[in-house]
């Protein structure tokens, strides 16, 4: 049992270690994938049909459309978000995890990965959603702020409350229950600021306020993870 | 570096009957002790207390270097803990399973010394999902896992269960090896192939304890 000597890593290198882990899993797997993207796909399927292009007058659109995005993104994430927590509890490998890693580390490596899967759903559904809604965006730099801000908080509560439910039953259920009151508050800014962003003006109230509500979220997660995944 | 002190203080355990064990008590610097008993009497779960993943109902544990008690997170990394419901993540292989809990507990992780530590406990497939493991291949990557960050204290939880002779040999070699070095604590219920323990502690409706040698 000598020690050998080996190197000290750092709080973010042990989180991307764990972002790093869950990324190869799931591109092995493909299981959050398969299922956000096929959500997702269905999701503006739907929308395009039964709103398209000219099912609202002109002046509704702006507002029906940002509402439409944040309901299919905040479901997109819905599926597959929560799995982060769930997965180590259904493989039974969170006793390894919580036998060698702090809450904290786990919980930042994590929400870094949902982050990752939420942008690559933006990525994709958002074009295809304007596209198909004929929705034309008149500040894309605006709503990439938006989607970027908006889509840090998604990630960090998604993943704080996976944390909370990954030993309960009824995990899906509880989830979405919990997740409303607290992703309302994001969700109304981000549209607003949504609705602006296709109107070509940059919303800078309802940003800052994602802005506070990302950092007020992640400061609980970082103080509160390890409640939620060791106790 | 001095060895590591491991002390029980008055643990007691219960779910929501009756306690599972109560008052159990001891303090060992160096050696194997033994934890013995009928099945439900507590071994598991009195080892998962020692390793930090669960709480006791009343007591506490304490666990020391030279007088000075150990932080939570250097707990993690000085005491090994294996046991039958330790997992490992499916997709990945051993060596990458391995690489990874090293990785997220703080130290790196090098594709040779990562080698190393399958060979020496006779896993040479690294090329292989866990997922297609058989449960002894299973077992000796549990043993890996519990000397991954080489630890001062080792707690094993029925170590030799799900492996073939030779690996019963191996991991009873390997038992003896840290037993000299420093504390191990064995759950067991048959103790026929470790190594002798230099003391038992029988858990039951009175928690006896002996030593043997």
């Amino acid at each position: 049992m000598s020690r050998v000597s080996v190197g000290r890593l750092g709080f973010f290198e042990r989180a991307l270690a764990v972002c790093a882990k869950d990324a190869a899993q799931e591109l092995r797997r493909r299981v959050a994938i398969a299922s956000v993207f096929f959500f997702a796909a269905t999701a503006i399927a739907l929308v395009s049909y039964a709103v398209g292009p000219f099912g609202l007058p002109p002046e509704a659109r702006a507002g029906v459309n940002a509402s439409l995005l944040w309901i299919l993104l905040f479901f997109s994430a819905a599926t597959g978000l929560p799995r982060a927590f769930v997965r180590e509890e259904e493989t039974g490998t969170g006793l390894a995890l919580r036998k060698l890693a702090p809450g904290v580390v786990v919980l930042a490596g994590k929400t870094v990965f949902n982050f990752v899967l939420f942008l690559a759903i933006a990525a994709l559904s958002v074009p295809a959603f304007a596209i198909l809604l004929e929705w034309s965006i008149g500040s894309p730099a605006a709503l990439a702020a938006v989607i970027l801000l908006g889509g840090w908080g998604l990630s960090v509560v998604s993943t704080f409350l996976s944390a909370l439910i990954a030993r309960a039953g009824q995990r899906n259920v509880l989830f979405v229950v919990v997740s409303f009151p607290l992703l309302v508050p994001l969700l109304l800014p981000a549209i607003a600021a949504t609705v602006e962003a296709s109107r070509g003006n940059f919303a800078a109230t309802p940003l800052r306020v994602l802005f506070a509500y990302d950092g007020a979220a992640s400061c609980a997660a970082y103080l509160l993870a390890s409640a939620a995944w060791e106790d | 570096m001095g060895s590591l002190r491991i002390e029980a203080i008055d643990l007691s355990k219960s779910f929501s009957g009756p306690p599972l064990f109560a008052e159990v008590s001891f303090i060992l610097d160096r050696g194997i002790l033994a934890v013995t008993g009928r099945n439900g009497a507590g071994k598991t779960t009195l080892l998962k207390i020692l390793a930090g993943l669960a709480r006791p109902t009343s007591g506490r544990v304490r666990i020391a270097r030279e007088g000075r008690e150990l932080s939570i997170d250097e707990r993690r990394s000085e005491v090994g803990w294996a046991g039958p419901d330790l997992s490992f993540y499916p997709e990945l292989t051993a060596e990458e399973n391995l690489g990874f809990f090293r990785r997220a507990a703080g130290f790196t992780a090098q594709r040779d010394d990562l080698r190393n530590r399958l060979d020496a406990v006779g896993l040479r497939s690294p090329g292989a999902a866990v997922e297609y493991f058989s449960t002894g291949m299973r077992q000796r990557l549990r043993i890996a896992f519990a000397l991954l960050l080489d630890p001062g204290a080792v707690l094993l939880d029925e170590p030799l269960s799900g492996l073939d002779a030779d690996g019963r040999r191996a991991v009873a070699g390997f038992v003896a090896a840290a037993g000299d070095s420093g504390p191990v604590v064995l759950a067991a219920t048959d103790l026929a192939e470790l190594p002798p323990p230099d003391r038992v502690l029988e858990l039951g409706t009175r928690n006896t304890e002996h030593g043997t040698r």
